[in-house]
């Protein structure tokens, strides 16, 4: 397909070793590591399967280079020029927790740690009585930590209150002399060129942390030349995107967790709130060009702000987007959007055209653009089983947005040839009827209005014929309680039980003075007890008796005699009261047809 | 200080350090801290990665807030609401301001059911926020909404209710999200305040250009208050940006209906029996669509519209309209059926009760006949106070009394009709039969209708009286209608939107109010112009 000529895949022997990496797009970089001028891949492996750990590894190429250990799961990775020195040596930054490692030449050389934030009032002060007072009284203090928000407590306290009681004292004499403090975890970096100049100017590390803050950090003299909160109350930044210089300007964009995005200059020291979703992001992108902010979140969106908030388009994206990132084409002047979508699909959008496609896989779950190895431009992929995957973008590629677009509109346009209405089709009959109605409409209303009348008088009747034959299961007569008869025939023949069940609808009235008579023809049907007399029935206790029927049969056939019809098969069931001619219920039970005698 | 040794040094008393090594103070370690990688996680919808992770991580974590709150998120997404509130519960026992947490919950509660407590929830949110939070408004809006439609007394649903609009309000100036303005401009509506609806909505375009579904509702809102032109432009839109919009479509096909381009609205229509062939009020539409068309085609028309019955059979405006092209066909045995469905549905109306006087009349059933003009006419004099006149019920009715020798009453509905079509602007049907009717009444001169030349018309009585009650039912109703100049149905525009507007207000009480507003809307203009053709049957 010539869409996908675009794109060069990088072809590994299958017998090599290949190495697995689990890793996130914040924890991908690429750097000139060795200062040789082969761009490598740098990574932070997390491993979940047992205990988190985490260990750096360096690729050249596709293959594993060099492994670090960490002492920590890292929440980003940076490189970046410090200095304008000959030769340039890249350093790399990984922050774990509080702190952000900085590599050169592979070799740790400084830790920097974040400044510590001072704690409470209530908490430093229980920590100065806590080692003072008698063991018995610790219990309570630790209980009013408690009233502290867990977040802004220090990390000791955190601890204190998660430990048995037992434990605590020891604890506390363990850690008395600690300083109160909060140290904020790292949650994202970015690098802020220093001036723009040419190709890997020095750098400024920019940091966020969960409570907040956004750093700026000189990576020379380790000193801080920017501080800013995100926004005037504590929230968590999930991930910065960064624009600008900071001799002249720049801007700060913070995603956080719960969906708010905010925007920081240079010249403010708080951020202000640009727009807010509901859902968690997957991908946050600061356009150069225009400036605009591109997000993807968890509701399969990819939607375009302006720096105001505007809502500039949205993107229905096919599946949930995994992550994003930017890929900038100098040569061409552009900056498209790369989105891995779950089920391994990769998109790239030009603002808000799509302009190429290209299916992996796998799932792809940590993407990386850029230099690699002797090439420009390089997508590096690393799928969410950890499978890596490398592309180069052809020198001769161009993004037209009227490429892909007419491909698609070509589909669309076909569905759309030549419809007509899709009418119901007119039978004769239809037709002929319809002439029919329109010379005899009056004898056809006419008939129509008889008929209803004719319908009407019979309901009428049958209504008078059933309250007058009193043949219901619920007794009409509305001056004793209303009694409700319900029969069951039990048996396959000759011989047969009814069992009949005598209800009582009332709510308070009492049903006595009942008898329930049988009735059958004695040529099919034999009973040997046709009447019985009911006890009194209260309301809500159902009365069950039963009776035997025994069919009659040709002794010689083991038939039942011929005047025994389907029609005919019944029994009558008569509930009667006593000082009254007319029974309360006269049902009809229809009987099965019997079995011969075995 | 007991153990350190003090000195005396240049005057100054200072402490020695003392020799013994400087106590190492203990760092409590980090831990993990991989709420980041959770969250990360958690918006890839990767949960058995996050459970693997807070499975391990929960009971050492110094801080699991966040642990329990992805844990009832997730438990929520996959349906366990309980387990979700209870893991959900712990992260603010952890936290007891975190507001995030505090919504969660009340959004569990919403899908719960439990709107009630949600609704605690969210005040108590509302409370903790640092600053106006745009979700805690709209939802604490939703749910004063919610119970408002709920109450039982009207005093406290009216105040529930005012207090949601303000909420919204709140909602929309927080957060300028696009559920809140329309949830508000859906309160505005349901209050007939249109232009402020108009209003919201248009603000909201704003933030979110391109959006379909708001556009779409703006266009209806102009039609409501009669901007045919501006809603057209809306509509334009939509169809531009979405080709496949079933509600755009059927708005735009409707106000290319109303404006008689009878073929521009059937290829609409087309488009959208494309994707969605089964809109019972697109086949009502398509139904009215044949019957306008210069060849009038009725059986299309009638097969159209019994489909549109077969598609929803309590439809109201089908049945009126389908009962009309029966009137017009000449079937009045079904015509008869179809009326009394609708009538069977709708009770109050003047229209529906005239036409089966028509009908009934056609049927040689006067008395049934009689009974039916009297009870429009009973309706209309009810109703004419708020709702819009419809001077025809009079008209047709004067005409079946005048028929059947009731002469007295035949004036009397005479000067009601005469009455309630001033400062109308009649077709030239209707002025028409009114002189003539007229003369035969013998009813000296009225000012209204002094538009018409009634020194002919006094003349061509006696001519047009014989041909009145002879031609009987060989004139066809298609005569008529195609004698209709399109300034003829302009003329009577103003009744029609006046009784569009009344059924507008009944339909607006249903729960999907949004949903059939743009699709009711075509229906009532095309069925409220229909009488005109009425007349042309009921005098042939």
């Amino acid at each position: 397909m010539s869409v996908n000529a675009k794109w060069l895949q990088v072809i590994v022997d299958e017998d090599e070793p290949r190495p697995r990496l689990n890793t996130v797009t914040s924890c991908m970089t690429l750097c000139d590591i060795k200062c040789d001028n082969y761009v490598r891949l740098i990574a932070a492996d997390i491993a979940l399967e047992d205990e988190p750990t985490a260990t750096l590894k360096i690729f050249r190429g596709t293959t594993l280079h060099t492994e670090l250990k960490l002492n920590g799961i890292p929440a980003a990775v940076q490189s970046f020029y410090s200095d304008e020195s000959e030769p340039k040596t890249p350093i790399i930054a990984v922050a774990i927790a509080e702190s952000v490692l900085f590599f050169r030449n592979l070799k740790p050389y400084f830790k920097y740690t974040v400044p510590g934030l001072g704690a409470e009032e209530l908490e430093r002060d229980l920590w100065l009585k806590l080692p003072t007072v008698r063991v018995e009284q610790q219990p309570a203090l630790v209980e009013s930590l408690r009233s502290i928000e867990r977040p802004k407590m220090s990390r000791k306290s955190q601890k204190l209150i998660q430990l048995s009681q037992e434990e605590q004292n020891e604890f506390i004499l363990k850690y008395a002399d600690a300083t109160v403090m909060r140290h904020p975890n790292i949650v994202a970096l970015g690098c802020l060129e220093r001036i723009s100049s040419d190709v890997n100017p020095p750098s400024h590390l920019v940091i966020a942390t969960d409570n907040g803050d956004i750093l700026v950090l000189e990576p020379q003299s380790f000193g801080l030349i920017y501080q800013a909160k995100t926004c005037d109350y504590e929230t968590v930044p999930s991930m910065i995107a960064v624009h600008g210089t900071y001799e002249t300007d720049f801007r700060i964009v913070i995603a956080t967790r719960y969906g708010g995005v905010y925007l920081l200059r240079k010249s403010v020291k708080e951020g202000q709130e640009i727009f807010k979703i509901s859902h968690p992001f997957t991908g946050l992108m600061l356009l150069p060009v225009d400036q605009t902010i591109t997000v993807c979140a968890m509701d399969c969106r990819l939607v375009c702000y302006s720096k105001k908030g505007k809502q500039l388009y949205v993107n229905k994206l096919p599946a949930l987007p995994m992550c994003m990132i930017p890929i900038t084409l100098p040569h061409l002047g552009l900056t498209l959007c790369c989105v891995a979508l779950e089920g391994g699909l990769v998109q790239l959008y030009l603002q808000r055209y799509l302009v190429n496609e290209f299916h992996m896989v796998s799932t792809i779950g940590a993407m990386c653009f850029g230099r690699t190895g002797h090439e420009d431009y390089v997508l590096n992929m690393v799928s969410v089983e950890g499978e890596i995957f490398v592309k180069i973008l052809k020198r001769t590629a161009a993004f037209d947005p009227s490429e892909l677009l007419a491909l698609k509109g070509n589909v669309e346009s076909k569905a759309m040839v030549e419809t007509i209405l899709e009418k119901s089709k007119k039978s004769s009959i239809f037709v002929e009827q319809a002439a029919r109605e329109k010379q005899n409409a009056k004898t056809t209303y006419g008939a129509f209005q008889a008929e209803l009348w004719r319908l009407r008088y019979v309901a009428a009747r049958a209504t008078v014929d059933a309250i007058n034959s009193s043949e219901s299961t619920i007794s009409g007569d509305i001056t004793h309680a209303p009694v409700k008869l319900s029969a069951e025939v039990c048996g396959i023949g000759p011989e047969f039980r009814l069992y009949l069940t005598i209800q009582n609808m009332s709510s308070y009235k009492m049903a006595s003075n009942l008898t329930v008579l049988l009735h059958a023809d004695r040529r099919h049907y034999t009973l040997n007890k046709s009447m019985a007399k009911l006890p009194s029935i209260l309301p809500g206790v159902p009365l069950k008796i039963d009776f035997e029927i025994v069919a009659v049969l040709d002794p010689n056939l083991k038939l039942p005699p011929h005047t025994l019809t389907i029609e005919n098969s019944q029994i009558r069931v008569m509930l009667l009261k006593a000082r009254q001619t007319k029974p309360l219920i006269a049902a009809v039970i229809a009987m099965p047809q019997s079995e011969a005698n075995v | 200080m007991a153990s350190a040794d003090e000195i005396v040094c240049n005057g100054h008393v200072i402490t020695l350090p003392t020799l013994e090594v400087v106590k190492a103070v203990p760092i409590m370690a980090a831990g993990t801290n991989i709420d980041w990688l959770l969250h990360l996680y958690y918006a890839r919808r990767d949960f058995i990665r996050c459970r693997l992770i807070i499975e391990r991580e929960l009971h050492r974590s110094l801080n699991p807030e966040y642990m329990y709150f992805v844990k009832g998120l997730i438990d929520r997404e996959e349906g366990n609401n309980i387990e979700a509130l209870r893991n959900l519960q712990k992260a603010l026992d952890l936290n007891s301001k975190n507001i995030e947490t505090y919504k969660e919950i009340g959004k569990t509660l919403f899908i719960m059911g439990r709107f009630n407590q949600a609704l605690d929830i969210f005040r108590e949110a509302e409370e903790l926020a640092p600053r106006q939070d745009h979700e805690i408004c709209h939802f604490i809006g939703e749910l004063l909404h919610r119970s408002a439609a709920a109450a039982n007394q009207l005093t406290i649903a009216r105040q529930e209710e005012a207090e949601a609009k303000m909420y919204f309000e709140k909602a929309v100036q927080a957060g300028k999200k696009l559920e809140s303005f329309q949830r508000l401009a859906e309160i505005l509506r349901k209050e007939k305040d249109y232009a402020r609806a108009i209003e919201v909505l248009e603000n909201c375009l704003l933030l979110s250009p391109e959006n379909i579904e708001v556009l779409t509702e703006i266009g209806v809102l102009y039609l409501k208050i009669n901007d045919s032109q501006k809603a057209f432009a809306r509509l334009s839109e939509v169809i531009a940006l979405d080709r496949k919009c079933p509600k755009g479509l059927l708005a735009y096909g409707a106000i290319l209906q109303s404006r008689n381009d009878v073929d521009g609205a059937l290829e609409k229509y087309q488009e959208i029996a494309l994707t969605e062939p089964d809109i019972p009020e697109l086949w009502n539409n398509i139904g009215l669509c044949f019957f306008k068309k210069k060849q009038q085609k009725v059986i299309a028309a009638i097969s159209s519209l019994r489909k549109s019955i077969w598609l929803s059979p309590l439809n109201y405006n089908a049945l009126y309209n389908l009962s009309l092209v029966y009137i017009t066909a000449q079937q009045y045995a079904s015509a008869f059926h179809t009326l009394a469905a609708a009538i069977n549905l709708r009770k109050d109306s003047a229209e529906c009760y005239m036409l089966l006087g028509i009908c009934l009349r056609k049927l040689e059933d006067t008395e049934n006949a009689f009974k039916a003009f009297q009870r429009s006419s009973e309706i209309q004099q009810q109703q004419s106070a708020d709702a819009g006149r419809n001077p025809l019920v009079h008209l047709n009715f004067a005409l079946f009394c005048y028929e059947t020798g009731r002469i007295a009453l035949a004036t009397e509905q005479f000067t009601r009709f005469v009455s309630s079509s001033q400062d109308l602007l009649l077709p030239t049907e209707y002025k028409f039969q009114a002189t003539k009717l007229k003369s035969l009444l013998k009813i000296p001169t009225s000012n209204i209708l002094t538009s018409t030349p009634t020194g002919a018309a006094s003349d061509a009585i006696d001519a047009t009286d014989s041909q009145h009650i002879g031609t009987g039912n060989n004139s066809s109703g298609g005569d008529g209608m195609s004698n209709n100049s399109v300034d003829d149905i302009y003329g009577i525009y103003g009744v029609k939107r006046q009784a569009a507007g009344n059924k507008q207000e009944l339909r607006n009480t249903k729960a999907r109010a949004l949903a059939t507003a743009a699709l009711a809307a075509a229906p009532t203009t095309s069925s409220a112009e229909m009488p005109l053709e009425v007349n042309a049957v009921v005098n042939a």
